[in-house]
Parts: structure tokens; sequence; C-alpha cells
């Protein structure tokens, strides 16, 4: 039997404005069997979306052939079939749905398709009821969460009877309750339906799903292969920019160290199972040897286990020295309509000059509508946030203006026509002269990694989504504010990029001295951590936890009672510890715990010396 | 999603809701026309309770009701003083060249109250009525166009996704307005410099809103839409007994509301 998707020396060029092309890829070749679950990895700008495109004749090669089924897609005879047999689910959820409630959209597919109406009726129940959305069938779509919406678009497809699904980035906007809702979604949909099913993903862990994995770069396929394979090629990927699951970079350090570990290791679960074969040796909670933990002086390391009734850990800094205060602030949005929702619940925080502080919880706890008022953009319901004792709502405006705030996805309000006069926006508005004005500018792009000579005429449409992020916060740094706010800093943005914005992000803190606030729906596989060291959980309104990041993650239940993925290399300390093996488990970055496990297994490690024997 | 935007759909599922789109819409528009043959305060009256009664049934806050009225403000302002000044009678007040008469104020009030009444109205149409229904209905009724060569379906189609996204762009506006006020635009001072604080906000609304129809195209071409593609329908238009009752009560209201004065 033919393979359901044949791609045979796919080649594929854009056409750039004002004539020429730019190749996005360069023969490709591939074929996936009905059924299979395969996972599309690679930097962005690799040609991942561009190759899903031609899946279903949404766009047709340049050179080479695409067939689905058999049918070639560059046959414009075969659309309305290949069309039906693919199904795509897009990145952002709110610019897939089209019709005002569930059922019609879902519906949507077999409208086209000419089914009568009792079929489609037949076909849209089956289709929500597989994705568990029936209840909602009659929800209009901006009332449901992102998770949902996905799985909605899912659906449609499934009511369409497509048996395989191209999934463009399906979770990267969504949080990890509604990425694990969509995830099993598609596990399920492929183990019983059998759906065919093409992932690309910017999430390791969600490719470690996968039973294939192929990893693009720059228009082709370099690796593909079975998960395990595919992860183990850990300096390749580096090299392409790409992330390394957290227990493959744990293995690959410990490797390099000596210890003999079986490969692959992909899983906290494997990697367990790898170490307890190790040597154990009881380790000592005292005399860390290595230098990795600055933030827990001598004798103050919280035992592990602790729960969060423990008094206020000693290191955070008197009331009276407290820049921000946040007093019983309550927010309620439309109140006295039947859409009214209290956001906030008294919530109280207190944030010193020069914190660099994370507040995390999912959708709907409250903490983008905290962040607003922190930035004096809303007035409370009831209660009070200080700036330095004032009230910031009722403020003089370049009072408020000492609070910097950046909003998800902040490159949404670009307006101006070039750089240079975006990033001036903020800084003519506090009134300042044109040297002082244009002096910040220049710093603030040059914080950003942007360089001012290049950049400053530029149009600012006209440069790639990192860039213009880039841009858009140095909008917000230009301002020079004292409180530096950042809702989901780094979301949609590939691993590479991440890295690189958060590192920026912490150089601005420590040449500044700013007080940092991120907020964040997890913790980024744990990559937030090396930015903020006080953690803040928000839950229904409320601030359920507050302290260094370190406690908070030494008592695990703490992140998962949020409703929050606990990072896996937290999950592996806290399993060591289960099976009675003395780590510590305040530990934040994989090159620690790599460290630890090395330590307390009696090897010595040499973090400088990459390779080992 | 902030507070109740004019109009907005309420999803439920009372016997209003329940109507066939075509008849609701033809009622409220037989509904809407009463008011101009009525001149006393009984048919008013009536009328007015019958409105309080529908919204009743379709379980639509009356509250929610009466906030759609808020955007009447300034029109019901000008209104006001239009009227209170330029009928002629009995005078109540008058500076320099104008005078207000007695007459002027009870056509005022009656003028807008009338207004109201259509609002309401109207409203109860929109909140009990979703957008697919709307446009179905419309679609319908704005069928026998077809043979004129008026691409009907395909209009009915534009008017569904632009009310999809109708609270999708409120969200953003609001949104991007806050962002820009944490740059320092100042939405507050003078109409000149309002005007000018606009230009932050709706120029990046207009690039989304050309992103989202960018993105919306290619994920309705994905899913297999054509123009001119024979479609079918989940919903059909099925009129029940309901529809025929629905009707026959609102005729009777609207002749009830303007036989009371003739009697």
């Amino acid at each position: 039997m033919r393979p359901f998707i044949e791609i045979e020396n796919l080649e594929y060029a854009y056409p750039l404005e004002g004539g020429g092309q730019i190749a996005a890829l360069r023969g490709v070749n591939l074929a996936i069997e009905q059924g299979e679950f395969v996972a599309l990895i690679g930097p962005n700008g690799s040609g991942k979306s561009t190759l899903a495109r031609h899946l279903n004749a949404l766009l047709l090669p340049t050179s080479g052939t695409v067939r689905i089924d058999g049918l070639l897609t560059s046959d414009p005879r075969h659309l309305g079939a290949i069309r039906q047999k693919v199904g795509m689910v897009f990145q952002n959820p709110d610019n897939q749905i089209i019709a005002t409630t569930l059922e019609e959209d879902v519906a949507f597919g077999p409208e086209n398709l000419g089914i009568p109406p009792d079929e489609i009726r037949q076909r849209v129940e089956a289709a929500l009821a597989a994705v568990d959305l029936l209840d909602y069938r009659l929800h209009p779509p901006q009332m449901l969460s992102g998770g949902q919406k996905q799985r909605a678009a899912i659906a449609g497809a499934l009511a369409a009877r497509s048996s395989c699904i191209v999934f463009d980035e399906p979770t990267s906007m969504l949080d990890p309750p509604g990425r694990r809702q969509v995830m099993d979604t598609i596990r399920h949909l492929n183990a019983t339906e059998g759906l065919t099913v093409l992932l690309i993903t910017h999430s390791m862990s969600e490719a470690m799903l996968a039973q294939r994995v192929l990893v693009m770069a720059a228009g082709q396929i370099v690796l593909d292969g079975p998960p395990g394979q595919v992860f183990s090629q850990v300096e390749q990927l580096r090299g392409l920019g790409l992330d390394v699951p957290p227990m493959v970079e744990i293995a690959h350090r410990l490797r390099g160290w000596g210890m003999d570990l079986p490969s692959p290791i992909l899983t906290v679960e494997q990697m367990v199972e790898a170490l307890g074969t190790g040597v154990a040796k009881p380790g000592e909670m005292e005399g860390y040897p290595l230098n990795f933990t600055r933030a827990w002086p001598a004798g103050q390391c919280p035992a592990p286990g602790r729960k969060r009734e423990d008094p206020t850990p000693p290191d955070l800094p008197v009331r009276s020295s407290m820049l921000i205060q946040v007093e019983d602030l309550t927010h309620v949005y439309a109140p006295g309509t039947p859409f009214e929702r209290v956001a906030l619940r008294q919530v109280n925080l207190q944030i010193a000059a020069g914190e660099r502080v994370g507040i995390l919880g999912p959708t709907g706890s409250g903490k983008s509508t905290l962040a607003q008022h922190l930035a004096g953009l809303l007035k409370p319901t009831a209660g009070h946030v200080l700036l330095d004792g004032v009230p910031v709502h009722s403020a003089p405006r370049n009072y408020r203006l000492q609070v910097g705030i950046a909003f998800q996805y902040p490159e949404d309000q670009i307006f101006e026509q070039t750089v240079f006069r975006e990033v001036a926006f903020g800084p003519r508005n506090l009134g300042l002269d044109e040297a002082e004005v244009a002096a910040r500018v220049q710093w603030a792009l040059e914080m950003v990694g942007l360089d001012p000579e290049t950049m400053s005429q530029r149009m600012p449409f006209t440069l790639s989504g990192g860039e213009m992020r880039r841009v858009a916060l140095a909008g917000i740094l230009a301002l020079r504010p004292r409180v530096l706010i950042l809702d989901e800093p780094t979301a949609g943005q590939d691993p590479q990029s991440r890295r690189g914005l958060l590192a920026r992000i912490r150089a601005w803190q420590e040449e500044t001295g700013l007080t940092l606030v991120i907020i964040s729906h997890d913790l980024e596989e744990g990559s937030l951590l090396q930015v903020v060291d006080r953690l803040a959980m928000l839950k229904g309104g409320q601030v359920v936890a507050d302290g260094p990041s370190r406690h908070i993650l030494s008592d695990g239940s703490l992140l998962s009672d949020v409703g929050l993925d606990v990072p896996e290399h937290i999950r592996l300390l806290q399993a060591l510890r289960q099976r009675g093996k003395k780590v510590r488990t305040d530990l934040v970055s994989t090159v620690e715990i790599a460290a630890e496990i090395a330590h307390v297994w009696g090897l010595n490690p040499l973090p400088h010396q990459k390779g080992g024997p | 999603m902030n507070g109740l935007l004019p109009g907005l759909y309420v999803p439920g599922d009372s016997p209003v809701h329940r109507l066939d789109p075509r008849v609701k819409m033809g009622a409220v528009l037989l509904l809407m026309m009463v008011p101009f043959a009525l001149q006393g305060v009984w048919g008013y009256l009536l009328l007015s309770a019958f409105v309080v009664l529908v919204s009743i049934v379709s379980r639509v806050p009356l509250l929610a009701l009466l906030r759609t009225l808020r955007n009447l403000f300034w029109i019901g302002f000008f209104m006001f003083f239009l009227y209170i000044f330029t009928t002629p009678g009995q005078p109540l007040m008058a500076w320099g060249g104008i005078t207000a008469t007695w007459e002027g104020l009870l056509a005022a009030g009656a003028q807008i109250y009338r207004l109201c009444l259509l609002v309401v109205m109207a409203s109860l149409l929109t909140f009990t009525t979703s957008p697919v229904q709307l446009s179905h209905g419309l679609e319908a009724l704005l069928a026998p166009l077809e043979r004129l060569r008026l691409p009907v379906r395909e209009l009915a189609m534009v008017l569904t996704i632009a009310m999809r996204f109708v609270p999708t762009l409120f969200e953003e506006i609001e949104k991007i307005a806050r962002a820009q006020r944490a740059r320092g635009v100042d939405f507050s001072n003078g109409p000149l410099r309002r005007a000018r604080s606009l230009v932050p906000v709706f120029v990046p609304i207009f690039v989304s809103a050309f992103r989202r129809a960018n993105d919306l195209a290619t994920a309705m071409d994905a899913r297999g839409f054509r123009c001119s593609l024979h479609r079918t329908r989940l919903r059909q238009l099925k009129p029940g007994l309901q529809d025929l009752v629905a009707i026959l009560v609102v005729l009777g209201a609207a002749l009830a509301a303007i036989g009371v004065e003739k009697w």
C-alpha cells in the first residue's frame, strides 16, 4: 500500500515583493503512513509551516510533487477531496473560528461538502463528543478557553471526516491546562481512531509523545527517526538552536562526567530507572561543593518538603521598605451584568525595590488583571495599589509611568512608521527634549540587542516577529521605568529566541537595578527561574503562595495545586527523594541538578570540562 | 470582555430564543412601526407593557436591556433641545430670541420615549437571536433578491463573520488602548488631543484586523470553503406552531395598542 502522504523533491520559493523569490523548501522527501503520529520541530523560519501548507494544497510546489492518498495536490480537480482528507489546525485559536456558536463552527466543513442537514447534525455531535465538548455546543467562541477553541477546530476537521490533521503549533498560544487538553485529544484520536497526525511544535516534551520526530533546518529535513534516536543528537540539535528535553540534557551531562547510563533517556521515569542502578552513596545536605546557589545564605536553605503554612522565609525584606504595596485589592469586571466576574479577591502583595518576582497562575487566575493594577491602568473595585505610598491609579500620569508594562504580544501595539519613532513615542509623551529622547531610543535599542544605526529608520512592520517584539519592549524600556512588568514576554517564540530574551531581561535588571515582575502561566520548562528569584502563585484571584522560588519549588505540590506544570527536572528530584535518595529539591537549573546527582552518586563533576572521558 | 456590548447575544433557551428568526425580525419590524401610529398615553402604555412582558418571557435581564439606552444619551439630549425650542405653543421659558414651550416639552418626551422603545425592541431581537440565526433569517428574507443576481448568501456569510468578530474587536481595542496608556497616551484631554490619541490605537487595530482576515481566509480555505459553492446548512428554518402563535400574539398586541386609542 502506498503511504498516505508522499512528498518527492519538494521545493518551494516565496515570491518577494518587487521581484525575486526566497527559497523556503529545498528538496524535501517524506513519506507518512496512515495512522502515524509524527512531530515536526525546527527553528523559526526553517520551513515547517510552509511544508504543512503543502499537505492540503494551501500552497502548491514550485517543483517536485506532493501526493495525498495518491492524489496529486497540484491537480485542481483533487482540491476538494484533498482538503476533505487533510484537516488543519492553526496556531491562533481566535482566527480559525468562523461561526458564532460552537456547533455552527464545527458544521462549517460538512456544509461546504454539501452534506444533508440531518447527517451534519449527527457528524457534529459525534465530533464534539470525540473532543469532549458536547456540553458547549451552543457556546459562542469568545466564551471558550483557548484549549477548548483548539479542540473545537479539531472537531471541525473530524466532522469533515478528515483522516489526517496537520497541526501548526496548536499549543503555542495556550496555557498548560489547554496544552494538556489538546495533546491528550491528539493522542487519544491517534490511538483510538487511527488519525494520522503531523504536529508542528516548539515544545520538546510534546514532540516526545510522537512515534516519529522530524527536524527541519533551512528548508530541509535533517533528522528523522523515533524520539529516542533524534533527541540523542544533543550537539546537533543545540547547533540548530533547538531545546533538548531536560532529561536528555541531564543524562548528557552525567555521561560527560563519566556516569554509565543506558540510552535513550527521555522521560523522568526512564531517568529514575536508570539512576536506580547507579552507584548510590549517601549524600550530604551540607558542604555542597558547587557555587551555584547564591540565593540561600548558609544555614537558611529550607528543608525539603515543608508545607506552605510555614512562616515567611527569612530573606523577604521588611514591609516598610516596600516599593509596591498591594492591599486588599479586589477587582470585579462588568459588575451588575450577566457577565460579572470577580478577577481578584483581597489580594495582598509587597514588592521591594530591585526584586525579581514571577507571578504565576493559570488562565483566569487574575494575574493579568493584577499586572494592570500594578501599572495603575485599572481602578481597584476595592483596596489599594501603592507605589512608594502613593495610589498609582489616581496619581498624575508621569508618576504612573514610573511603572512600565509590556502586555502579552506587545508587538501588537506597534503603530509608527519607523523603529525610532515607535521607541521614541513613550519618552516624547513624557515631555522630554529631543536630545534626551534620541539618547533613550539609542540606549533602549541597544538593550534589546538591536543596532540603532541600522534599525532606527526601518519600518517596524517589515521586521520579523522576534524583532518586532524587541522593538516593542524597547519602547517600554525607553520610559526608563523603575518597575518593569512583563506579561508572558516570551509567548509564541521559538526556544532560542526565548532563551535569548530571558537572558536579556535578566541583563536589563542587573544593569538598571529596576524592579522586575514577570507574569507567566508556566515556568517555561524552568527557564523563567533563571530570571526571577521570587514566585507568587495566583489561583482564583487570590495569592495562594509567595516566597523565594527555591522554597516554592521544593514543595512539589504547590505548583500542581495551582494547576501548573511541574517542570520535569523538578519532578525528577521529587521522584528521587521518594526513592530515598538524599538529593536537595530546591534546585532550579538542569546544570545544578546534574551536578547534584553527580555529587550524590559519588561522581566528581567538573562542569568546565565538557565531553568527559 | 468587559460589560455588555450593545446588542450582544445572550445565549438562552427561552420561548423567544427558540422562535424562527424570520418571525422575530418581521415582528420587530412591525412593532417598530406601531409607535408612529400612536398619539396618546394608553397606546404607549400597552406597547411598553408588551415589551416588558416579552423581555420577561425571554429571560433577558431588564437591567441589561435598559443599559443599551445609555448609548442614546447624546442623541436624546440633542432631541430634547430641538423639540422644546422648535415646537410652537404656550411659552414656558424664554431666553433672547428662543422660547421653550409646554408642547415642546411634551413632544420631546414623546419622541425620546419612542426612540427608547425602538432601541429596546431592536435589542430584544439581538439579545435573543444568535448572529448566525440573524444572518440566516436575513438571508431567507432577502432570498428573492438572488434572482436579481445579488450575492445574498455571500453577504450573509460576511455578516456572520463580522458579527463573530465584534466582541474580539472590542476586546482588542480595549487592550491596545490600555497598552498605549501605559506609554503615556492621554485619552481624556480635549477633542484635538483626543483625536490624535486615537492613531496609536487604530493603526494597530487595522494591522491586526488585516492579519486576522488573512488567517481566517486561510482557515476557511483549508476547510473547503469556496465562493459560489453549493453549501448546505446545519440549521434549517422550519417555522412551527410556536411561530404561528407568536405572529398572532404580536399582531394582537400591535392592533390593541393602536386600537385602544381609537376606542
